[in-house]
């Protein structure tokens, strides 16, 4: 089964940091609400406003009763007639006292059309229970106590009484709902313009009568409010209910959203190291696919040459002796050519599974240098490409790796009979302070200062014009530089410019073996 | 008949050069791209034998400049490149064989040579009446040669 692509995989680790991090957010977020306190001065302003307003109604009402209680004769049109231009007056009553106490004249002057029926009928001292709902009681010694007032039971009229001049007392009832109405809808008026500066302070607030709004600023809220003002009056109870604006804080809890952070950020660098281990892990196997491809090109070339050289030395065995061997030199040089390359292959085979080993034994550098050079004349001649060898000092017996020197050359060599097409290769060795310096210089394309270092990794291979399309394994340049770090010296690319040549220095150890 | 042979293996060169000069062909060389779509212009060889590897252009290229001036000529690619898409590429750019590295010379002799007998059958077909004048020499192929032949 395929693995997935490391972007694929990066990816997914990433969203599911993303995830992790929005839900650790949403799981730390918290919300409080918190009651910003009004100004509410305009309120209890309007508050003292309304009271003043109901104490000036009742007051005012209770003047018109105390007129019509004075003035009201029994059996006088004019006395309905009055009672009658007074909201909620039930009927009009005069009492005389008796010996036998308050006798209910019953002396009714007017009654309402809105009035209850059948009328109150007075009755004095005890109230028989089974009555109690059709009577109202009237306490005598209440009724002579003071000059007016009002007698408030519930479940019956409301009685406002007056004691006359003449000794009668005048009771008229009242019919509380009406009275409560007209006062509601008196109110309802003034507040329209009363309520304005409340309604400048903002709200949201409400005056309202019972469940009865009768002015209001701002969107109420569901709750109740912050703020309940009740007025009370005989007539009916009105409130001012005012509400507090709220603001939502928003905070996170820290320990949630450290470990959430925590949590996001270790998955995102999981991501990030799966990510590069893939990656590496897929280079690494395309590095492996191109050398397979590239060592196979380039074993099939030598290979047709040599089956090629056969085939032709055997047809020409005969006839022509020379050209007989000629082609049989040739098969030597092609079989050489497939032993550096099989050479390369196992070397880094051996490199990658740690199995390289340096085997230093007296050697004379030259003689390996020369050993080299010579196998690949016959090629440079092809190619027209001359070598020129400086030697210095180099004759004397070192300690060294013979094969592995050997391999570097070849492989330096090698290269120039790839990519350099013709002109002079020098070949200049020196032996310095117990160190051998080789320098193979050509006159080819040269190589751009920016794949220098580029050129010595394995399956590198730089791409121009010049050698687009030129076979390779792109192990070479790698090896021959690992072997000379192996043997205790470096490989380098001498600054060169573009077309006037490449030139690589080899340094190693060589110290004398005497 | 002349025959263009493009590889930047000079070894390789030399020894096709030999291989089919022995059987009677005339040869042309180029070791890189440029080189071998300059050796088509200057000769007009009967068949061109690229690499596909090649410095410069490599032999896709100038397959598909030469067919895009001459589709009749022979094409065939001598390519170590032995994947099923690389021969597949080379026959959709209009080459009419390819030969995988790594190969004989009778191998080689055989595939020019099916090239050449496929030229001279559609010759013969298109003008039955002219005489054939091409002789091709090679042990081992003049049977084929004659099935060319006017019956």
């Amino acid at each position: 089964m395929d693995s997935p692509s490391p972007r694929k995989t990066l990816l997914l680790l990433w969203g599911i940091a993303v995830i992790v991090l929005l839900g650790g957010v949403l799981l730390a977020r918290q919300e409080r609400q918190v009651r910003c306190e009004r100004n509410h001065e305009a309120l209890h302003h309007f508050t003292a406003s309304v009271q003043a307003q109901l104490q000036r109604l009742e007051d005012l009402f209770q003047d018109h009763l105390a007129r019509i209680g004075r003035e009201a004769t029994p059996n006088s049109k004019e006395t309905g007639r009055m009672a009658q231009n007074i909201t909620g007056i039930l009927q009009v009553s005069l009492l005389l006292p008796s010996r036998a106490g308050l006798q209910d004249f019953h002396a009714i002057v007017s009654a309402s059309p809105d009035g209850p029926t059948p009328l109150p009928i007075f009755s004095f001292g005890t109230c028989p229970a089974a009555l109690a709902d059709s009577f109202v009681f009237l306490d005598e010694s209440r009724l002579f106590s003071r000059d007016s007032g009002w007698v408030d039971e519930p479940g019956k009229p409301l009685m406002f009484h007056l004691k006359r001049p003449s000794a009668e007392i005048a009771v008229i009832a009242v019919h509380r709902p009406v009275v409560a109405e007209a006062i509601q809808e008196w109110l309802r008026k003034w507040a329209a313009a009363s309520f304005e500066p409340v309604r400048v302070a903002g709200g949201p607030d409400q005056f309202r009568a019972g469940g009865e709004i009768l002015a209001a600023v701002g969107l109420a809220e569901t709750g109740a409010p912050d703020l309940l003002l009740p007025l009370r009056s005989r007539f009916g109870s009105f409130e001012l209910a005012s509400w507090d604006t709220r603001k939502t804080l928003v905070y996170y809890q820290p320990a949630t959203l450290a470990v959430t952070v925590v949590l996001a950020v270790i998955i995102a660098l999981l991501g990030g190291v799966v990510f590069l281990a893939q990656r590496r892990d897929h280079a690494s196997a395309a590095q492996r696919v191109s050398f397979v491809n590239g060592v196979s090109h380039e074993l099939r070339t030598p290979l047709t040459n040599i089956l090629l050289n056969i085939d032709l030395a055997m047809e020409l065995a005969e006839d022509d002796p020379e050209e007989s061997h000629g082609r049989l030199a040739l098969v030597r040089i092609e079989a050489r050519r497939l032993g550096r390359l099989i050479e390369n292959v196992l070397t880094f085979s051996r490199t990658e599974e740690g199995k390289m080993a340096v085997n230093s034994r007296a050697c004379i550098p030259s003689e390996i240098i020369s050993s080299v050079i010579d196998q690949f004349i016959p090629s440079f001649r092809r190619r027209a490409l001359t070598i020129q060898r400086v030697d210095e000092n180099t004759h004397s017996t070192c300690l060294c790796d013979a094969d592995a020197l050997a391999q570097i050359v070849g492989n330096l060599l090698s290269n120039v009979e790839k990519y350099v097409p013709g002109g002079v290769v020098t070949v200049s060795t020196r032996l310095v302070a117990g160190e051998l310096i080789l320098c193979i210089s050509d006159q080819g394309p040269g190589i751009p200062p920016e794949a220098a270092e580029l050129i010595f990794r394995p399956f590198e291979r730089i791409h121009s014009t010049v050698n687009e399309g030129a076979s390779g394994s792109g192990l070479g340049l790698a090896i021959a530089r690992d072997l000379a770090q192996r043997l205790g010296g470096t490989l380098s690319l001498q600054l060169t410019t573009i077309g006037s040549g490449s030139c690589f220095e080899l340094r190693i150890p060589a110290p004398s073996a005497s | 008949m002349k025959i263009l042979f493009a590889d930047d293996d000079p070894i390789m060169l030399d020894t096709l050069q030999v291989c089919v000069t022995t059987e009677g062909f005339d040869i042309v060389t180029a070791s890189d791209g440029e080189e071998a779509f300059a050796q088509w212009n200057r000769h007009h060889p009967a068949l061109l034998c690229l690499d596909i590897m090649m410095p410069k252009l490599d032999g896709y290229e100038v397959c598909r400049r030469v067919r895009t001036i001459d589709p009749q000529v022979p094409i065939l690619f001598l390519s170590a490149k032995s994947e099923e898409i690389d021969i597949v590429v080379g026959l959709q750019l209009g080459a009419d064989d390819f030969i995988r590295k790594p190969f004989g010379k009778h191998e080689l002799i055989a595939r020019t040579l099916d090239q050449h007998i496929a030229k001279l059958r559609k010759r013969i077909e298109t003008n039955p009446d002219r005489p054939l004048i091409e002789t091709v020499r090679g042990v081992g192929y003049r049977f084929r040669v004659s099935e060319v032949g006017p019956k």
